[in-house]
């Protein structure tokens, strides 16, 4: 008896405890999207993106805008609240923005907010938008959604860095305190696109071409695939290039240092007409390919020189690509008057339609 | 105060069961006067028949109730035959009893009785007491004729393949189920009588071979102390079985299939059937049992796994997912995809009540339409089913009491639970302690209660066994029939003994909780 | 002497959950310390505790005991008492130190508007029922509550793996060892361990130090995979976070499961529980013997009230809670842990001299 009456109590306990751990129904939080931050003149506009449910039948969900302004990001983040009187949650959050102002002056501090929010994931993407963050997350055309995924596809293909919350303080935290982040500018026939990288250095920012991105990843080791396309013969050749291997050492000379990347190249299609795959064609196709690399690892590397940022803006490709390298020497002594000497190493391994072929 | 209030209603109220006052004494040489005392300890019950005749100058007395006797057979045959085993010379009436059992051929069970508690067990049990005038001994003939339900299937425990054999109520028809399927010679059953008032017939049934002689003494010994006025089902004797603090899961299993038994019984384990009733206990049992059936031993290896880790699956799910879900929404949305989330956010947004409340009503209406259901007479049971689905699918969902994801969580909650049968009083239970839990403390509530529950299981021990075993404490090759199933080339080859599973202590003595003596 | 309850098996797994606990509120607090210094620190300590419990349980069997209460209760009753008190008092730092230590990180890293009380008493009632069930039940928890780390640890590896970068990870060099040796000691004074083992060695099937290194083993094992996971995962970042496990598992992703920390709050909490129903049995224990009229569940009552009350009033403030884990972080528990059982063996050592020299002279 005296077993049922205390399982009673605790019953009734339990029921009298709801609320002490800061349970929030779902309908009285704010779904957020998206986060667009500004910085203009010492203060800090936060537009967030929320997700809008359909309120009658026949409606659809949608997304709403507000936004608020104040000193600090808690302030801009207290505003909001008070305003639709709704616990943020930023759990569901698919990306977040930076003005460039925001981004030159502010990333540590927004990232360190950011992340101490426990319910936001640390693999939120994080880029950086030419205009105003809020001018892009107000626009109806372009949902969270719709951005984040077109950034993850420029990201795959090579054409931006696959910046998130998680990799750009790593970045931050680390020695050469440079992180890259993905850019978005307007498109040529209207909305955005994505248009290479911005490296955010301790002294300074550098922004970086679409190639010249590629090229920094190679150099840094990065082993996607990317998509090329290749002018060959009057056509078009679309091709895969994935880096197999890289090594970097010293060169012959003081001041040299001696590049070396071996990459596997699958053809998909050639839009020029019928080509003999012979391996005479592989070998002109190889040097295509190969051209066409280098190209870009030389430009990535000039970008990383002379691109405006100080030569500790690479210490940290450096470092995680070649840390035997770097340990020991100064940042100046790696990169005061390098010069690259690349070795590209092409190996085609398959034509479209199956065939292989090997060089 | 209130324990001295609940006391005396204790005291005023309830009697602590007494064996039947006078049933201790002899029968009577004189027939008049057996008679007599027999009429004054039945009441005149009006069931009660006496036929008194009386054969070459003997006299004697039928005694029986009514329809319990097979009349045929007691007057064609015990009849007639009387007339034949007394004529010729006359013989002693007190000698007269050990002459019927030695001669009388057309009875299939002759005892003799002396007491008043013998007699009346027998009559009440179907036989037919012939008393004589001159002896203090009566004969019970076995002329038992008394209507039960004939075998059927099983109706909880539904397979594929296999028997479609179900035991019966009497306790007899099922012994012979099972002696017929195993015709070993180590095949022991021992009856006993349980029940003070209804002296019920329970049969002990182990293999001397493979069981632990001190485990069949052990249950034996709780069976003979077991205290009980009437025993009327296999499941009143299942807590007297069981030892050690108050556990959700029973070491003790129950089976309605004679071959479910006799595999049980070749591993070692013991045995009760219980007269009346049609479910046979097991003991013991171990937890991962509850995730068996004979249908895994009759299909091929491979999908035999494939069901078991369904099970152990739906288990999981019956007991944590509405909770998970609640504590998930309400604590932890991060953690739920986001295309769903804002399903889940879109679905809430109208309702009525929280969505801990909206659980707990739904799952109280489901159980309230469950047992409806059961006790409801078959032609009016559909109709339930009718209004279930029409109630909790359309009505509550368009009213705003209940949301339809929730009604998803609970339809797959529900349905998950008929997968282990065996298991759905705890489930049912448990699912909403964790509804409770995760409502108010989240996650973390949860995994606490999972701690909670985890330990009650470990706790469980019966006759030395941990009912957790094979799975911890571990026992490598012993799980090649837990959580998988190995083919009958190898299974066939080694018995196992549950005896001598991994943390049975081996003395057959109970491991103790603590180690440290009873509390 | 009472009867052998828990396998050798069952044994280790729970020496290995109490140890594995910290591992979850690992930090690598700045660079120097993290990756291979800690690794080298932890291993260390771990060996120096298999030693440490080799000796003392050599010291044990030489006084012909099987557990240590035995060795208190043969000099007297005042001993036993005196004795009894202290262990008692190491004990329920540990459990409080358990329950607090789970409780802050709830409230900090998981819950940040849930009361630290209410998470500290719920805990401090499911350890006491814990305790109330047996060390046997809890034995037996603790080998799945081991797997479930062992699959968590591979899941998470899994769904961190595409953020590994090896060159986080850099060997300590000499300029490293006060570090380390800092670090070593601190893991050596968390180990309580070898007393509660000692505690339970009565109730071990084939006790010895073989159980109990292999649990300190094992711990060790995936200390070492743990804390290389989150150094080559999160890199700098891991430095400047509370909690840098949990942080990992909230950056992992695994298909649809967009992120892991769910396996950080699983395994921590049932590992929590072994730990600390581990210690309020061995509380339990004490108080039993101290009273030994008192009945089983009368002593669990008492004893999970008490702490729980205990955990209550110490969360109500942080400047209490952080004096306690500024104690429990010190060499306090394991010097007092180590005095008692040094001084109960001398004791009984002595005692059986003086038993010779009477004998013979």
């Amino acid at each position: 008896m005296r077993k049922w009456l205390i399982l009673m109590a605790a019953g009734a306990l339990s029921v009298l405890l709801t609320g002490c751990m800061g349970a929030v129904p779902i309908d009285q939080r704010m779904l957020v999207q998206a986060v667009g931050i500004d910085w203009q003149e010492g203060q800090y506009q936060v537009t967030l993106q929320i997700f809008s449910p359909a309120r009658k039948e026949g409606e659809s969900a949608g997304q709403e805008v507000c936004s608020a302004a104040g000193e600090d990001l808690a302030e801009c983040m207290r505003g909001i609240r008070l305003e639709t009187g709704q616990e943020l949650f930023l759990g569901n959050c698919r990306l977040v923005i930076l003005s460039e102002p925001a981004a030159s002056e502010r990333t540590a501090e927004v990232v360190d907010y950011l992340l101490s929010d426990h319910e936001l994931r640390p693999g939120t993407p994080l880029y950086l938008t030419e205009g105003e963050a809020a001018e892009l997350l107000e626009s109806p055309e372009l949902p969270a959604e719709q951005l984040s995924e077109m950034m993850r596809s420029a990201a795959e293909a090579g054409l931006c860095p696959d910046s998130t919350l998680l990799t750009v303080v790593r970045s931050l935290e680390s020695l050469g305190s440079t992180a890259a982040l993905g850019r978005i500018e307007a498109g040529e026939a209207g909305g955005v696109q994505a248009s290479g990288a911005v490296l955010l250095g301790p002294v300074g920012t550098a922004e970086l071409t679409p190639e010249q991105w590629r090229g920094v990843s190679y150099f840094s080791g990065d082993s996607r695939q990317l998509e090329y396309t290749l002018d060959y013969k009057g056509g078009k050749l679309y091709t895969n290039i994935a880096p197999v291997q890289s090594r970097l050492t010293g060169g012959e000379n003081p001041g040299e240092l001696a590049f070396y990347l071996s990459v596997e190249c699958t053809i998909q299609e050639y839009s020029g007409g019928t080509l003999n795959w012979d391996s005479a064609e592989v070998a002109s196709v190889r040097a295509v390919a190969e051209q066409a690399v280098r190209r870009e690892l030389e430009q990535g590397f000039a970008a990383l020189r002379t691109a405006g940022a100080d030569v500790i803006c690479a210490l940290e490709t450096m470092e995680k690509f070649q840390p035997d390298f770097c340990r020991g020497r100064t940042p100046e002594a790696i990169f005061g008057s390098l010069v690259l000497r690349p070795e590209v190493q092409v190996n085609i391994t398959a034509l479209g339609a199956g065939a292989q072929a090997s060089a | 105060m209130l324990f001295d209030k609940l006391k005396r209603e204790k005291r005023h109220t309830y009697e602590v069961p007494k064996r039947d006052p006078g049933l201790d004494q002899p029968l009577s040489p004189t027939l008049e006067d057996t008679l007599a005392r027999l009429a004054q300890l039945t009441g005149q019950t009006a069931d009660l028949q006496v036929n008194r005749l009386e054969v070459e100058g003997y006299k004697l007395a039928f005694v029986m109730f009514e329809g319990l006797v097979n009349y045929q057979t007691l007057i064609l045959g015990t009849a007639s035959d009387l007339h034949r085993l007394l004529a010729g010379q006359k013989i002693p009436s007190c000698l007269v009893p050990d002459r019927l059992c030695q001669e009388l051929f057309m009875a299939g069970d002759k005892k003799k009785l002396r007491s008043f508690e013998e007699l009346i067990q027998f009559i009440a049990s179907g036989f037919a007491v012939l008393l004589i005038d001159g002896s203090p001994e009566g004969v019970a003939l076995g002329v038992q004729g008394f209507s039960f339900r004939s075998i059927g299937e099983p109706a909880s425990e539904n397979n594929l393949r296999g028997s479609r054999e179900g035991f019966a109520e009497p306790i007899r028809i099922n012994m012979s189920m099972i002696r017929r399927r195993m015709k070993t010679p180590s095949l022991r059953m021992k009856l006993l009588k349980v029940g003070e008032k209804s002296r019920t017939d329970v049969c002990l049934i182990y293999r001397s071979d493979y069981a632990d002689p001190e485990m069949v003494r052990r249950v034996e010994q709780r069976l003979r102390e077991v205290r009980l006025d009437n025993l009327m089902d296999s499941g009143y004797l299942r807590p007297f079985l069981e030892s050690g603090p108050f556990s959700l899961f029973s070491g003790t299993g129950v089976t309605e299939r004679p071959d479910t038994l006799c595999a049980k019984v070749s591993e070692g384990r013991i045995a009760i059937l219980v007269d009346g009733s049609p479910y046979a206990i097991l003991l013991p049992c171990l937890f991962s049992e509850n995730f068996q059936s004979m249908d895994d031993y009759a299909e091929r290896p491979y999908y035999a796994v494939f069901i078991r880790l369904i099970k152990y699956l739906a288990f999981f799910l019956t007991i944590l997912l509405p909770g998970c879900y609640v504590a998930a929404v309400n604590f932890h949305p991060e953690l739920i995809p986001d295309q769903l989330l804002f399903r889940i956010a879109e679905a809430e947004q109208d309702m009525a009540f929280p969505l801990m409340f909206q659980a707990l009503l739904i799952h109280f209406i489901y159980e309230l339409m469950r047992e409806a259901g059961l006790r409801l007479p078959r032609p009016v049971g559909h109709a339930v089913s009718i209004i279930g689905a029409l109630v909790i699918g359309d009505a509550a969902v368009t009213a705003g009491l209940i949301s339809t994801p929730m009604v998803m969580v609970v339809a797959l909650t529900t349905i998950s639970s008929f997968v282990i049968p065996s298991l759905y009083e705890p489930v049912t239970l448990l699912r909403l302690l964790f509804i409770l839990l995760g409502g108010t403390l989240g996650l973390y509530g949860v995994v606490l209660g999972l701690a909670f529950v985890g330990v009650n299981l470990c706790s469980v021990t019966v006759l030395g066994v941990p009912a957790t075993s094979p799975e911890t404490p571990l026992s490598l090759y012993s799980l090649r029939d837990t959580l998988i199933r190995v083919g009958w080339r190898q299974l066939g080859q080694e018995q196992f003994i549950i005896s001598r599973t991994a943390g049975a202590d081996q003395n057959g003595e109970p491991a103790d909780q603590n180690g440290e003596g009873q509390p | 002497m009472t009867k052998n309850h828990i396998g050798a098996l069952p044994a280790s797994a729970l020496i290995f959950c109490c140890r594995i606990f910290y591992l979850l509120t690992y930090s690598p607090r700045g660079p120097e310390y993290g990756g291979s210094a800690s690794m080298t620190a932890f291993l260390a300590a771990g060996l120096v505790s298999i030693g440490l419990c080799a000796v003392f349980w050599g010291l044990l069997r030489r006084c012909g005991a099987s557990g240590l209460p035995e060795l208190f209760h043969r000099q007297g009753r005042v001993f036993a008492a005196f004795c009894e008190l202290a262990v008692l008092l190491v004990l329920t730092g540990s459990a409080l130190s358990t329950v607090m230590n789970a409780s802050g990180f709830l409230t900090s890293a998981v819950y940040p508007g849930a009361g630290a009380q209410i998470t500290a008493a719920a805990a401090m009632l499911v350890c006491a029922y814990g305790a109330y069930s047996g060390i046997e039940a809890v034995s037996r928890m603790a080998l799945p509550v081991a797997a479930v780390f062992v699959a968590g640890l591979a899941v998470a590896a899994a769904g961190i793996a595409r953020e590994i970068q090896p060159a986080y990870f850099t060997f300590a060099g000499a300029e490293a060892v006060p570090q380390v040796l800092e670090l070593f000691f601190q893991a050596l004074y968390h180990n309580t361990e070898v007393l509660l083992f000692l505690l339970l060695t009565d109730k071990v099937r084939g006790a010895g130090t073989a159980v109990y290194a292999r649990g300190v083993l094992g711990s060790m094992t995936f200390y070492q995979l743990s804390i290389l996971l989150v150094t080559v995962t999160l890199g700098p970042f891991a430095y400047v976070r509370s909690y840098p496990i949990y942080s990992m598992l909230a950056a992992a992703e695994l298909s649809v499961v967009t992120r892991l920390d769910i396996i950080n709050l699983l395994v921590w909490i049932l590992v929590a529980f072994v730990r600390g129903a581990a210690y309020l049995y061995c509380m339990v224990g004490c108080v039993r013997r101290l009273a030994p009229g008192l009945r089983r569940s009368h002593a669990a009552a008492g004893v999970g009230l008490g702490m729980t009350a205990l955990a209550w009033y110490l969360c109500g403030s942080l400047d209490r809670g952080l004096e306690l884990w500024e104690l429990w972080s010190g060499a306090a528990p394991f010097l007092l842990s180590a005095a008692i059982i040094l001084l109960s063996v001398l004791a009984a050592l002595a005692a059986g001299k003086k038993v010779k020299s009477c004998e013979n002279g």
